[in-house]
C-alpha cells in the first residue's frame, strides 16, 4: 500500500561495536547485536542500562560515537530517521494533538505523497487492526491511555515498516491492560511478520513477548537468549537477579563436590567441583522448599496471593523467599529448614559474578 | 457546605462584577463622551442623559481634521511590525527553545535585557541612525526600530511556547519522514498557535499604542493615530469628546483583532489538553 | 503604501460648528467674511515689498508647528506663500510636548528636516551656543532679502523680539505670543463689591473673600501641573514680584530668601483658594473650570479668552472682565515673555536659508498677521498678534470685542510695561533647569516637601548642571 512491495519484507538488524558518549559520561560501551528478520526482539534492562539509547540509535534519533548500524547489511549509521524506514512508538506515544485520530495515523503516508484515497483505506485497516476504527474522528485529547496506545501503534503499523520501535509502550498503561495488549501486541506482530525491537524494563514483559532478549546492564549486553535461556541459564548474577519475580535468593557459600555448605549446612547440588572455592549459590523461590533436613530459617512473613503464596525467611545474614501454589501448615516465626532439589541451583563467582 | 456554596459563587461574582465595572468604567465613560457636546462634557454633575450627537464621530472621520488617515498609517505601521516581528520571532524561538548550546540561558537574560533599557534612551541613537539610511519618517524607518523593541519580546515569549513541546514529538514526525520543515509547519506550529494569537495580539498592540518613537521617528507621512490624537489636544485646549471619539475609533481595530485572536487561543488552549507523556 | 496625512491638505479650516463658536464667541460674526475673502492670486499687499518674492523659487521648505489654531489659520494660507514665492511649502503638526525634543535632534544631527520650527523663546541660549540657528540680522539688513519699510521689523512687540535674541542678535522672528492677565469674573467680584487685585495681597484677600468650596467655587486658579511649561509659567512671576533675580551665566540662585517667600505664598495661596486638583491642572484646565463658574479669578494667558468664551462650552460668557498681573510686594509686575517664534536652520543649503527666510518674513509681515487675525475667513481669530500696531488697529478691537472687559488695554498695558526678558534665567541650560525647577514646585505644591528644602534641593541640582 504504502510503498512498493520489497519494503514490505523485514529487515535484518546488526550493529557493530556501538559507543555512546555524552560529554564525558559514557552511556554504550562497545555494543553487538544481531537481529534477524521477523524477529521480536527485547532490550531489556534497569533504567539508565542503555536499552533506549540503543533503540533511538536504531531509530536514528541519536548518532553515535563510534560503531557502525546495518539494516539488511546496508551500513545506515550515517541516515536520517525518516530514510531508514523504520517506525516507533514512544513511551509518550507523541501524538500530535491538533490531529485527529485519522490523521494522526495517516500522517506518514501523507508526508511520502501518498494520494489521499489510499491513505484513508490504510488508516482505516490500521485502525481496525488495533480494534480503534471506531475513534477516527476523536483527537487525542479525547482518548483514554489505552486508545492513546493504540493510536500510536497505528500510525506505526500503517506503512508497513522493515522495522518497528516500542519504547516501553505499555508502561503508562494499567496493570490490567496492560497484560490484555500485551497479549494483542504479540499477536499483531506475528501477523504483520515485522522486524521488531521492543525496550522494556519489565522481566515478565520481555519474557512473555520476546523471541529473543538482550539484557543490558551498565551500558552493556550481558546476555542475549530466547526467554527460557535467559531465565533457566543467567550468565551473571546481576542478570539472575533481575529476571524472575520474585528475585532469586543468593546466599554465600563454599562448593565443593556435589555439595554447597551455607553457614554450616551441606546443600546437595548437581553440579560438581573437584577445586573447592566460594561461591553464591542462587536458587528461584520457586525451587525453594520446607524440608526436615535443610538450612534453618525462621519464617518471617507470609503473603498469601490466593492462587499462591510467597513465604519469607531469615537465615542468618540472609532474607530468603519461597513461591508456592500450596499453602503450608506454618506461621510466622515459626523455625524450619529449607532445600531444594539437586539441579536447582545457580552457581555464581563469589568475586566475579560470573556463572560457573 | 453545598448550603454555602451558592453564597460563596454569589460573593465571587460580586467580586468580579466590581472588578469589571472598575475595568469597563472609563471605556463606556469614554464611548458616552464620545458622544457628547464638548459642554456637556464638562456639565457638573456629570450628566447620564443627554441628547447624543454624532458631530464627534462626522468631526474626526470626515473634519478637517480627520484621522482616518492616522490610522491607516497606524494599521500599515503596526501590522508589518507584527508580520516582520513574528516572521522572525517564530524560527528564533524555536532554535532558541530546542538547540543546546553554551551560555543559552544567558542569551535569554540578553535578549531580555534590551526590554529594560527605558526607550527615551534610545531615541536619539535611533533618530541618528534613520537619519543615516534615510528612514526618518518611513514607514519601513518606523516599522525597523519597531522590531528592534517587539522582536526580542516575541521571542521571549515564544520560547516558552515551544519548550512546552515534548521533543519526542518532533522525533516522531521525523521517523515519520516529515523532514525538520514539514516538522515545524505540520507538527509544531499547529501545537503553538494560542502562542501565536497571543504573542501576535501583544506584539500588535505594542506597536498600536507606540507614541514616542511614533512623534519623533515619524512626521508627515508617518504620523500614527496616537499623535495624530494631539489635533484634538492643542495648547489652547482640549477637545474631550473629539478624543474620545477619536479613541473609539483608534480601540476598534484592537478589539477586532482582539476578538479573532481570542478564538484562536480559546482553540489553541483546548487542543492542547494532552495527556503529558513523558519527557526523557 | 499610502503616504498622506492630514497635514498635506491645505487649506485647512476648523470643522463647521467650531467656526460658528468660535465666531461667535469673538463677537466677529458681523465680519466675517466667506471662506473664499481672499483671492488666491490677492497679493498685491506683499508685491509692494520691494524685494524679489520669487528669489528662492523651486525651493521645498518644512515647517513644524503645533497643532493650535493661530498655526491652523496660518496653515491656511499656505497656497497664498506658494504663489507668491513659487517656494514648496509643507507644514508638519508636533504635539507640543514632543516639539523641543524633536527640533533639537533635527538642529543637532544636522538633519535639516525641518527649516523652520516654532521655537520656545527659553531655547535660543541653548541653540546659540551650538551655532544651530542662524543669526538674522544679516537677513533683516540685507536689501534683496528683506524690505524694512514693508517689513518695519521694529514694530514687533519689543520683549518678544528681546526674548528671541541672544546678546542682542535677533535669532527667531515671533510669530504669535501671550502676555499673562488677571482674569475675573465681574458679576461675582461686583456682587462682593471687589475690585481686580493691584497688589498680591489684594490677590489673596478678593480669592478669600470668594472662595466657597461648598458651593463649588474657588477664588483662585494658577497653573499647578509641573513641567517647565506649566508651574515653571507662573513661578518665576511670582518669583520676580518678591524681588528675586535669578542670576546669570553659571551664577544662578534658585534657593534665595524672595524664592522661598515666592514658593511659599504661591503654596499657601493654592492650598487655601484653588480647587484642590489644581496642583495637576495646566491652563485648559482651569480655563475649562473657570467657564464652567467654578473659580472666580485666575492668571493666565491673554489667548484664553477664547475658551472662557466659548458660548458652546461656557457658562460665563459675558461675566468676564481684565486686567494686568498685580503687583509684587517689591512693587513690580513681571508677566511671561512667552512666543512662538521661527528662527532659521544653520545646517540649510544657502538657497533653503533663503527661502526659509521669505517664508519668515511672510508669516511675521503685518499682512499675514491681519489675515490669521480678524481678516480671517474661519472663527478663530488670532489674539496673539505680534505687533503694536496691529494691537492698536480698531480692526483687532473690533474682533476681540467679545472677549470681555478691558481685554485689549489689560494686554497692552502688559506687553508695554510688565514684560520682561529675565523672566526667568536665559542661559544654555535652560531645559534642564526648568524641568529642575518645575520638579521642586510640584513637591512643594503638593506638600512632600518644605519649600526651602525643595529648592534647596534644586539649587544643588542646578549647580551640577551648571558646572557639567
Amino acid at each position: 500500500m504504502s510503498g512498493n512491495e520489497a519494503m514490505r519484507a523485514s529487515a535484518s538488524v546488526r550493529i557493530e561495536g556501538v559507543v555512546k558518549r555524552h560529554g564525558t559520561t559514557t552511556v554504550l560501551h562497545g555494543v553487538d547485536l544481531a537481529i534477524e528478520p521477523g524477529e521480536f526482539f527485547v532490550l531489556l534492562g534497569p533504567s539508565g542500562s542503555g536499552k533506549t539509547t540503543t533503540l533511538r540509535i536504531l531509530a536514528g534519533l541519536e548518532p553515535v560515537s563510534d560503531g557502525r548500524v546495518f539494516m539488511d547489511e546496508v551500513d545506515v549509521t550515517m541516515r536520517e530517521p525518516g530514510e531508514r524506514d523504520v517506525a516507533m512508538v514512544f513511551q509518550s506515544y507523541a501524538l500530535y494533538p491538533h490531529m485527529t485520530v485519522a490523521q494522526n495515523i495517516g500522517f506518514p503516508l501523507k508526508m511520502v505523497g501518498t494520494p489521499s484515497v489510499e491513505v484513508a483505506a490504510a488508516v482505516n485497516e490500521a485502525a481496525a487492526k488495533v480494534g480503534i476504527a471506531h475513534l477516527l474522528g476523536r483527537t487525542p485529547g479525547q482518548l483514554s491511555g489505552g486508545q492513546q496506545q493504540r493510536c500510536a501503534l497505528a500510525r506505526a503499523i500503517v506503512r508497513q515498516p522493515r522495522l518497528f520501535l516500542l519504547d516501553e509502550p505499555l508502561s503508562n498503561l494499567d496493570a490490567k491492560l496492560r497484560m490484555e495488549t500485551r497479549l494483542e501486541l504479540h499477536a499483531l506482530q506475528r501477523n504483520l511478520g515485522a522486524t521488531t525491537v521492543y525496550v522494556t524494563h519489565d522481566q515478565e514483559e520481555a519474557m512473555t513477548l520476546a523471541d529473543r532478549i538482550a539484557v543490558f546492564m551498565d551500558g552493556r549486553i550481558v546476555q542475549v537468549g530466547t526467554p527460557r535461556e535467559v531465565f533457566s541459564t543467567p550468565r551473571t548474577i546481576e542478570v539472575a537477579g533481575f529476571i524472575g519475580t520474585p528475585a532469586m535468593n543468593f546466599v554465600s557459600g563454599a562448593w565443593s563436590g556435589a555439595t554447597v555448605t551455607v553457614a554450616g549446612v551441606p546443600l546437595a547440588v548437581r553440579a560438581s567441583t573437584d577445586q573447592p572455592r566460594e561461591v553464591k549459590l542462587g536458587v528461584r523461590p520457586n525451587d525453594l522448599r520446607i524440608v526436615a533436613e535443610g538450612l534453618p530459617a525462621r519464617i518471617e512473613r507470609i503473603e498469601d496471593l490466593g492462587d499462591s503464596c510467597i513465604v519469607s525467611f531469615a537465615a542468618g545474614e540472609s532474607h530468603l523467599k519461597l513461591k508456592s501454589d500450596r499453602l503450608h501448615p506454618v506461621k510466622e516465626g515459626d523455625e524450619v529448614r529449607l532445600a531444594f532439589e539437586p539441579g536447582a541451583e545457580h552457581l555464581f563467582d563469589a568475586q566475579t559474578g560470573a556463572r560457573l | 457546605m453545598t448550603g454555602r456554596k451558592p453564597f460563596r459563587s454569589l460573593a465571587l461574582a460580586a467580586v468580579a462584577g466590581v472588578g469589571l465595572a472598575v475595568w469597563v468604567f472609563p471605556v463606556i465613560w469614554g464611548l458616552l463622551t464620545s458622544f457628547k457636546t464638548e459642554r456637556d462634557v464638562l456639565a457638573y454633575p456629570p450628566v447620564w442623559f443627554f441628547k447624543p450627537t454624532l458631530d464627534n464621530y462626522r468631526e474626526v472621520i470626515f473634519g478637517a481634521s480627520s484621522i482616518m488617515p492616522n490610522l491607516w498609517s497606524s494599521l500599515v505601521v503596526s501590522t508589518s511590525a507584527t508580520f516582520f516581528t513574528m516572521l522572525f520571532a517564530i524560527p528564533a524561538a524555536y532554535a532558541l527553545a530546542r538547540l543546546k548550546y553554551p551560555a543559552k540561558r544567558a542569551s535569554g537574560f540578553y535578549v531580555l535585557a534590551t526590554q529594560m533599557l527605558p526607550p527615551v534612551g534610545l531615541i536619539i541613537p535611533y533618530y541618528l541612525a534613520l537619519q543615516k539610511v534615510g528612514g526618518l519618517d518611513t514607514y519601513s524607518g518606523l516599522t525597523l526600530i519597531y522590531l528592534t523593541f517587539s522582536l526580542p519580546f516575541a521571542i521571549w515569549l515564544m520560547v516558552s511556547y515551544f519548550e512546552d513541546i515534548p521533543f519526542e514529538m518532533e522525533e516522531a514526525a521525523l521517523l515519520d519522514r516529515a523532514g525538520r520543515l514539514r516538522t515545524l509547519w505540520y507538527v509544531i506550529l499547529p501545537q503553538v498557535r494560542g502562542g501565536i494569537a497571543v504573542t501576535t495580539i501583544f506584539v500588535f498592540l505594542n506597536a498600536w499604542n507606540e507614541f514616542m518613537f511614533a512623534v519623533v521617528l515619524g512626521g508627515n507621512r508617518v504620523r500614527p493615530v496616537t499623535v495624530a490624537m494631539f489635533n484634538f489636544i492643542s495648547v489652547e485646549q482640549t477637545q474631550w469628546a473629539k478624543v474620545a471619539a477619536g479613541a473609539m475609533l483608534a480601540m476598534l481595530p484592537v478589539i477586532l483583532i482582539g476578538l479573532f485572536a481570542q478564538r484562536h487561543i480559546v482553540k489553541g488552549l483546548t487542543v492542547g489538553a494532552v495527556k503529558g507523556g513523558g519527557r526523557r | 503604501m499610502k503616504k498622506r496625512s492630514p497635514m498635506d491638505h491645505a487649506p485647512q479650516l476648523p470643522g463647521r460648528r467650531n467656526a460658528l463658536r468660535m465666531g461667535a464667541a469673538l463677537g466677529a460674526a458681523g465680519v466675517l467674511g466667506p471662506n473664499f475673502a481672499f483671492a488666491q492670486d490677492d497679493l498685491a499687499a506683499y508685491r509692494s515689498a520691494k524685494i524679489n518674492w520669487k528669489q528662492a523659487e523651486g525651493e521645498s521648505i518644512t515647517v513644524a508647528v503645533i497643532p493650535a489654531s493661530y498655526f491652523e489659520n496660518l496653515i491656511s494660507l499656505q497656497p497664498q506663500f506658494e504663489t507668491l514665492t513659487g517656494i514648496k511649502l509643507r507644514f508638519e503638526k508636533v504635539p507640543p510636548g514632543q516639539i523641543r525634543q524633536k527640533a533639537m535632534l533635527d538642529l543637532s544631527s544636522k538633519t535639516a528636516t525641518y527649516a523652520t520650527h516654532a521655537a520656545d523663546p527659553m531655547y535660543y541660549p541653548l541653540y546659540v551656543a551650538n551655532k544651530w540657528a542662524e543669526p538674522l540680522d544679516k537677513y533683516l539688513n540685507d536689501a534683496s532679502l528683506t524690505d524694512p519699510a514693508w517689513f518695519r521689523f521694529d514694530d514687533i512687540i519689543k520683549a518678544w523680539r528681546d526674548a528671541d535674541s541672544v546678546d542682542g542678535k535677533p535669532y527667531g522672528i515671533p510669530f504669535d505670543g501671550e502676555v499673562t492677565v488677571q482674569v475675573y469674573r465681574k458679576d461675582l467680584y461686583e456682587a462682593k463689591g471687589l475690585k481686580p487685585a493691584d497688589t498680591y495681597e489684594q490677590l489673596v484677600a478678593n480669592a478669600k473673600a470668594l472662595n466657597d468650596p461648598a458651593n463649588r467655587t474657588y477664588g483662585l486658579a494658577l497653573r499647578g501641573f509641573s513641567g517647565a511649561g506649566q508651574n515653571m509659567y507662573i513661578y518665576p512671576s511670582l518669583f520676580r514680584g518678591f524681588g528675586g533675580s535669578w542670576g546669570s551665566g553659571n551664577n544662578i540662585v534658585v534657593n534665595s530668601p524672595e524664592a522661598v517667600r515666592a514658593l511659599t505664598w504661591y503654596v499657601d495661596t493654592l492650598t487655601a483658594y484653588a480647587p484642590p486638583a489644581v496642583r495637576n491642572w495646566n491652563w485648559p484646565d482651569i480655563a475649562d473650570a473657570f467657564s464652567q463658574g467654578t473659580v472666580a479669578t485666575y492668571i493666565d494667558a491673554h489667548s484664553s479668552a477664547a475658551v472662557i468664551n466659548n458660548p458652546e462650552k461656557s457658562k460665563v460668557v459675558g461675566k468676564i472682565a481684565y486686567a494686568r498681573w498685580p503687583k509684587g510686594p517689591n512693587g513690580k509686575r513681571v508677566t511671561s515673555i512667552w512666543n512662538w517664534g521661527f528662527p532659521i536652520n544653520a545646517a540649510l543649503s544657502e538657497k533653503a536659508k533663503r527661502a526659509t527666510w521669505l517664508f519668515i518674513q511672510w508669516a511675521a509681515s503685518a499682512e499675514t498677521q491681519a489675515r490669521t487675525s480678524w481678516k480671517f475667513a474661519g472663527p478663530a481669530k488670532r489674539s496673539g498678534i505680534n505687533r503694536m500696531s496691529l494691537w492698536r488697529s480698531a480692526d483687532f478691537a473690533a474682533a476681540m470685542k467679545g472677549a470681555g472687559d478691558n481685554f485689549i488695554p489689560a494686554a497692552l498695558e502688559s506687553l508695554e510695561h510688565d514684560t520682561d526678558v529675565d523672566w526667568r534665567p536665559r542661559v544654555p541650560q535652560w531645559p534642564a533647569i526648568g524641568e529642575t525647577m518645575a520638579t521642586a514646585i510640584q513637591a512643594a505644591l503638593v506638600g512632600q516637601k518644605k519649600p526651602k528644602e525643595a529648592l534647596d534641593e534644586a539649587q544643588a541640582r542646578i549647580q551640577q548642571i551648571l558646572k557639567g
